[in-house]
Order: structure tokens, then C-alpha cells, then sequence
């Protein structure tokens, strides 16, 4: 017993590592793409208002969609006669409403408030949702005590609140911004939530999905269906520590009709609750031990489910063997994409069984699987990989590894060997992600000179096959110069399209150049990457500079892809890098350029993160 | 469809053949084609009428008068080689960006400053996106940083809202101060 409590505890401190470490990274890749929702609300005939006074709001932005939008020209009103004698009179009172729509969407906030006291025609323009806040994407709001309490002070907390003395004011930011992204509600008091969740019904805020975040027991979740019973999103994580490892019960789940995405970290379901059969995408995190029979037996009934994540689940002995047979293809036949994050598997169904792979009723179980991922699960990587290689079928494109690589010579031994070999021999793509966890002693550069050196065994250097089904690369954190020299000095990726780096200090000129250069016995490939469309160096060694970068431009012209993109991050100190580069490119190398486009664009990070 | 580039009539001697186009002021201007399609809705009118454009009769704008249309052929004789403008979003926070204007844009705004909505509502009519685009936000810089009374006082805007109502607006906004 005091065993297993030490292992517990181990495990508990690993992830508390890994954590701090991932909180560094920037996000992981997005899920299939959302549909798209409208959520019509009716509007509310009975307005309570709130007594409650002591709370708080902050509409703010985030991450928006990319892309331009193209001038679409719209003459909505009739076109009145234009005089330049006009001036003397009123002259807004001649424009369309949607010319001056054009001039209100450039107005933040505070201005629109501002420019809805000049007349009746712009308040209501500002606030009737025909002239919208475009930019707000996600609307944060807080109630008093747990935005006082907590969220303000976590450490570099930039977010500016606007703070409410009444819950009822509500609506008049509302007002401002009647479609948005998401809803995301921070509360401990079940009153604070309904109060919330009125508004948002009276004032028809159109939405994608709601976040949940409980800071009590009391979730109240029935509330949420009770107001807006459309919703097609719901993502819900219970804050404060107390649920972090325990989870927090759920004792029912509304029959939301619509919904199609849910994320549900730490939360325990009771018995009898159901989840919605209309969902396609489910998250499931828990790091309470046995937790994931919880879902396992409610997973069949979703007949929808196109993608699943299952965090921190615990799949040894028969549970994955259960875990599959409960997603089979029979059960949920639109499941695709399928991955694990922090998972630990540990025998395989081979060992279990020792008879002939065909006979067994798990062969291609998972037969629509299209893309697997296993991220910093633990368990022999190879007999994993086997596992879901023997349930999966042909349709199994992406196999989508993201490993620890301390210094593990073994672990690229396993991947080059068992794993290369098996993928290659269905066609399947793999991404790879290295993550270093912790700092290496060996290649501490400023290490004291009678520190001995451990014996450097060579890391393998990677076979053909593994050049061929390497589709995308990622490193993190790495400083083993030697791991990357291994896998990218005379080795040629004939289909590696992205490669990141991200904060790796072993990433040199020396790599950059071999990933750029000739292989010299392979002249008409003249690339290691031909195919290589994206490069993204972020927070990279100071010592990668421009010569690194440089044979990337002179090879353009032999590239099979058309274009090239670097993505070059650096800190404040070092900011002006890239765009010295770029203006040494322009000036110093105009021949390497000559009939190429070039194009230099700045992003802008807000302050605390630039 | 009305926002579709011109095509079919498009060859560059027609864009230097003359057209005589009538304000509604009965007064007559007369413009190279390659000048007058900058907008949208002339360059409507000159393919529909195809081979039947008889190009001394001229094109009648009953919407717009003589002194804002001669302001606004001065931005088209800028602008007649210039690409479709875009409106680009901040990828990071979807806020819209800026356009940037030339040198000759912020002077042409600048000596044409009391006519911003004229020309506001011209290159709406007339669909001159470049135009329209610049003259709002150049009106939306003048409105930012005002107070409501400023805003009304520089577009001589009347003032419809009672003293309650505005503190009414003002109360329930009260984080919003200035």
C-alpha cells in the first residue's frame, strides 16, 4: 500500500513538472474544424433583476479567426440625393445606417458608450446589434469574489476588467457585442451564474459555446440548460485545487439537444447521468485513479462521436481491451480522430490473449480511425503502437507521437526499429514531438571543466524508412545537440512539410544548414526537406542566426514546394533580429531573391508575452 | 452581379476614350473611361449599354452634384490603376486594421475635411470601395478621443436625448468614464 502511495506520489510530481513545463508551449493542434452554429434564443418575457451588487465583468479578446475578408460592396438604402449644401444640415442624418456602421466598427468599447450619448439614431445603431463590437471573441466574466480572489492574481495576469457595480448593467455591454466566440463564466455562487445566464437569454447573445467554471460544489449545471437549451458547445473545468486530483461530482447532465462539442476536465459523473447522443467531439480529462470507467460505459451510446481525447486514463491490464470494444466501430462508426494525452498503458493485447492476431475480435475494432495521437503517455511505446496498429484499419493515416527524449538513445533505438517498420508497412504518416522535461547535465555548456562528460553512446541515426513516413517534426525545450544532429546531418525527409523548434538551444547554424543543404552524394535532391513549407523557430538559441536561415532562401528555386515560410520568434532583447535579416536578405542577397517574392511581416503580441 | 469587375469591355483603348457624365446639377464632366470605372456603378452602366453607349450623350448621376463629384474624379484620377483595396484583420485579436494612406490621401482628406461625409455618401452611391473605406475611417478618427458634446458640435448633430436619458446611459455605464 505505502508503495503504491509513493508511485502515486511520484506520478503526482512528474505531472506537476510536465505541467509547468507544457504551460510554456504554445497550443497543441487544433481539433477537426467546428461546424458552424447559430443558436437562436427567444427572447425572454419575464426580466428579473439581480439585487446582487457585488460583482464583476470583462468583456476582453483573444484569438480570432485568420484571414482577409475582400470588400463586398452593399447599397442597402435607398440612395438620397447628395448636396454639397448638405453640411449645413445634420449630415449624419443622411448617411445609411451602414456607412456609419463602417465608422463605428473601428470604436472600442469606451468610444461606442461614448458616441451612443451624441444622438438617439447612433444609441440605438451602437446597441440594437446592428453595429456590433466585431473584434470580441470571448467574454470573460468573472464574478467579484473569485476574480478578486484568484484569477487577478495569477502571475502575469494582464487582463483589464471592467467592473460592474450592478449585475443588471450586464446588458448594456451585451449590447455591444451580440455574437461572440464564447461565453466563459467564473463563478462560486449558484446566484451569480443564473443572474449571468438571464442576461445572456434577454439579450440574445448568439454564441458558439459556454465555458463552465465552477469555484464551488455547486455547478448548477441544470441552469445552463434551463436558459440557453440550444447550446452547441460546452467546455467545463472546476477551479481551486480541492478538484484537481479528487474531480468534482456531477450528479446530472441536462439533455442539451444541439450540443455537438464537449470538453469535461475533472468532473466525476454519478451514476444514472447521461450524456447528450448529438455530441461529435468529446474531451475527457480526470486524474482520479479508475475514473475512465466513468466515461467507458457512457462512450457506446454516443453514436456521433467523431473525435475523442481522454486524458490522464489509466489503460492497463483488460482496460484498454474494454476501452475498445466500447468505441468499436459497430458502436461509434464516425470515430476519426482519437487521442491520449498523459495516458498510461501497460500490457498489450497480445500478451493478454497469446493466440493469433486475426482471431481476436479487437482486429481493426477501430476500423474508421483516420488519426491517432498518443501525447507523453506512458507504457512501452513500441507494443502501444502495435496495439493500435492491430485495432485500427486501413484507413489509419497519421500516427501522431509526442515523446519525452532525456537523453533516451533507447527510445529512438525503439522508434527507428520497431515502430518505423510497422508504420511504414501500412503507409502511415507520423508526426513527430520531442519535449525535453529536464535541463541536461551532459551538454551544460558552462559546466565546470573537471566535471567529467557521462560516455557518450552515439544516438542511432535513422533509418530510410523513418526519413519516408516523417511528415511533420517538433521539438521543445531541446538542448541535446547531438539528438538533433542524429536525426537531421545526412538524412534526407523527402516528405517532412512542418518543423518547429520550439525553444531548442541546440537548433545551430550547423542543423539549419544540413536541413537546408545538399545531402553530397544526393545531388539531385538537392534538400533534405524539399517539401518543407513551414519553419517555425520560436525562442530558439541566440547563436542560430541568419547563416542558418540563409540556404533556405538559396535553395528556393530547387524546392518542390512554392513557398517557404519562417516563423522567427524572439525576445524583447533580441527583437530586431529577424528583420535585420530580412533587410540584409534584401540588400546584401538581392540576386538570391531575383524573381522571388519576399515578404516580411511583423505579428504583434501584447505586452506581457512579447 | 453588380460588384463584378469590369470584363468584356475592358480593352485599354476604350479606357481612353472620353465620357461625358451629367451631375444633377445639369453640369457635364468629361472623363476618360479608364477614370470613371474606378466606380463600380459608371462601370455598370458603361458595360450594359455595351455597343449602344453613345459616348457624347453621357451617363446621367441624378445623386450627385457637380462640386463633390469634381472631388471625387480627383480620387479616381488617383486611383484608376490602383488594385481592389482590402479590409484585413488583426489575426490575433480579429481587430480591424488601419488602412494606411499615401502621402496624396491624407493631403486630398486634409483639403477636403468639411466634405467627409459628401464623399462618404458619393463613393457609396457611386461604389469607389477605396474611397469609401478611407472617408469612414477618416471620420472615425475625428469621433475617437471626443466627448458626445465635441462629436455633435464638429458634425453639428442635434442633440435628441433628454438629460434623463443620457443619465440613464451614464449610470448604467458608470465604468465608463471620460
Amino acid at each position: 500500500m505505502e508503495e503504491l502511495n509513493a508511485k502515486q506520489q511520484t506520478l503526482k510530481t512528474e505531472e506537476t513538472v510536465l505541467r509547468a513545463t507544457l504551460a510554456q508551449r504554445p497550443p497543441l493542434p487544433s481539433s477537426p474544424p467546428p461546424t458552424v452554429y447559430t443558436l437562436p434564443v427567444k427572447r425572454s418575457s419575464s426580466t428579473r433583476l439581480s439585487e446582487n451588487s457585488d460583482d464583476l465583468c470583462t468583456p476582453s479578446t483573444s484569438n480570432g479567426n485568420e484571414g482577409n475578408q475582400t470588400v463586398k460592396f452593399e447599397r442597402k438604402s435607398s440612395s438620397p440625393c447628395i448636396n454639397s449644401s448638405s453640411q449645413e444640415k445634420n449630415p449624419f442624418d443622411d448617411l445609411p445606417w451602414h456607412l456609419l456602421s463602417q465608422i463605428f466598427c473601428t470604436l472600442e468599447l469606451k468610444e461606442r458608450v461614448i458616441a451612443s450619448q451624441v444622438c438617439r439614431r447612433w444609441y440605438s445603431l451602437l446597441t440594437d446589434g446592428r453595429c456590433p463590437l466585431e473584434d470580441v471573441v470571448v467574454l470573460n466574466i468573472f464574478e467579484r469574489h473569485v476574480w478578486k480572489s484568484t484569477v487577478s492574481k495569477n502571475a502575469g495576469s494582464k487582463v483589464q476588467c471592467i467592473e460592474l457595480i450592478d449585475n443588471t448593467y450586464l446588458k448594456n455591454i451585451f449590447a455591444h457585442c451580440p455574437a461572440v466566440n464564447s461565453v466563459k463564466v467564473w463563478y462560486s455562487k449558484r446566484e451569480f451564474a443564473q443572474t449571468v445566464l438571464e442576461k445572456l437569454k434577454e439579450c440574445e447573445v448568439k454564441m458558439r459555446c459556454i465555458d463552465i467554471f465552477p469555484y464551488s460544489a455547486d455547478v448548477s449545471i441544470e441552469l445552463f440548460h434551463e436558459y440557453l437549451p440550444n447550446l452547441t458547445g460546452i467546455t467545463m473545468r472546476p477551479h481551486g485545487t480541492d478538484y484537481f486530483w479528487s474531480g468534482l461530482n456531477l450528479n446530472t447532465f441536462p439533455a442539451f439537444e444541439k450540443l455537438d462539442t464537449l470538453i469535461l476536465d475533472s468532473f466525476n459523473l454519478a451514476g444514472d447521468v447521461e450524456l447528450p447522443e448529438s455530441i461529435t467531439t468529446l474531451e475527457w480529462h480526470n486524474r482520479r485513479e479508475g475514473s475512465f470507467a466513468d466515461l467507458r460505459a457512457r462512450l457506446k451510446k454516443l453514436k456521433r462521436l467523431e473525435y475523442l481525447q481522454v486524458g490522464h486514463a489509466d489503460f492497463s491490464n483488460d482496460d484498454f481491451i474494454k476501452f475498445v470494444d466500447a468505441v468499436h466501430v459497430s458502436n461509434l462508426p464516425k470515430l476519426q480522430y482519437l487521442m491520449f494525452r498523459f495516458c498510461k498503458f501497460s500490457s498489450s493485447i497480445k500478451k493478454l490473449y497469446l493466440v493469433d492476431d486475426s482471431e481476436l475480435p479487437q482486429s481493426q475494432a477501430l476500423d474508421r480511425l483516420q488519426f491517432l495521437k498518443l501525447d507523453l503517455c506512458s507504457g512501452s511505446l513500441p507494443a502501444i503502437v502495435q496495439d493500435f496498429l492491430f485495432v485500427t484499419g486501413k484507413n489509419l493515416k497519421i500516427m501522431s507521437l509526442n515523446v519525452i527524449s532525456d537523453e533516451s538513445r533507447s527510445l529512438f533505438t525503439q522508434i527507428y526499429d520497431n515502430i518505423t517498420d510497422e508504420l511504414n508497412a501500412r503507409n502511415v504518416s507520423l508526426h513527430l514531438g520531442l519535449l525535453q522535461k529536464e535541463k541536461l547535465k551532459s551538454w551544460n555548456v558552462t559546466s565546470s571543466e573537471n566535471q567529467q562528460r557521462p560516455e557518450e553512446t552515439p544516438y542511432p541515426t535513422p533509418p530510410k524508412n523513418f526519413a519516408n513516413i516523417l511528415w511533420k517534426f517538433e521539438a521543445s525545450f531541446v538542448e541535446d545537440f547531438p539528438l538533433l544532429r542524429s536525426i537531421f546531418m545526412g538524412t534526407t525527409y523527402p516528405f517532412l512539410s512542418e518543423l518547429k523548434f520550439i525553444q531548442c538551444s541546440s537548433i545551430q547554424d550547423e542543423i539549419l544548414e544540413a536541413i537546408a543543404l545538399n545531402c553530397p552524394r544526393l545531388k539531385k535532391l538537392s534538400l533534405n526537406c524539399p517539401r518543407l513549407k513551414k519553419l517555425s523557430l520560436l525562442s530558439c538559441n541566440e547563436q542560430s542566426t541568419h547563416v542558418g536561415i540563409l540556404p533556405f532562401v538559396k535553395q528556393c528555386r530547387q524546392r518542390l514546394s512554392k513557398s517557404l515560410q519562417i516563423i522567427w520568434k524572439r525576445d524583447t532583447r533580441r527583437y530586431s533580429r529577424p528583420a535585420a535579416f530580412f533587410l540584409s536578405l534584401m540588400n546584401d542577397h538581392a540576386d538570391l531573391i531575383k524573381g522571388l517574392r519576399a515578404r516580411f511581416y511583423c505579428k504583434q503580441f501584447s505586452d506581457h508575452n512579447r | 452581379m453588380a460588384t463584378e469587375s469590369a470584363n468584356g469591355v475592358s480593352s485599354p483603348e476604350l479606357n481612353e476614350r472620353d465620357v461625358v457624365i451629367t451631375t444633377n446639377d445639369n453640369r457635364n464632366f468629361t472623363v476618360k473611361i479608364g477614370v470613371a470605372r474606378v466606380s463600380k456603378t459608371i462601370n455598370n452602366m458603361i458595360q450594359d449599354l455595351g455597343e449602344s453607349l453613345d459616348l457624347s450623350s453621357g451617363i446621367p448621376l441624378p445623386n450627385v452634384d457637380g462640386p463633390i463629384f469634381e472631388k471625387v474624379l480627383e480620387w479616381c484620377e488617383e486611383h484608376k490603376n490602383a488594385p481592389e483595396i482590402k479590409v484585413e484583420q488583426d489575426p490575433h485579436t480579429r481587430e480591424r486594421k488601419w488602412f494606411t494612406m499615401t502621402e496624396w490621401e491624407e493631403e486630398y482628406f486634409r483639403k477636403f475635411l468639411s466634405h467627409l461625409w459628401d464623399l462618404a455618401m458619393a463613393a457609396n452611391y457611386l461604389e469607389i470601395p477605396s474611397l469609401y473605406y478611407y472617408t469612414c475611417q477618416k471620420l472615425a478618427e475625428r469621433i475617437k478621443g471626443r466627448t458626445p458634446e465635441q462629436i455633435r458640435e464638429m458634425f453639428g448633430i442635434e442633440d435628441d436625448l433628454t438629460e434623463e436619458e443620457k443619465a440613464e446611459i451614464r449610470r448604467t455605464n458608470v465604468w465608463c468614464t471620460y
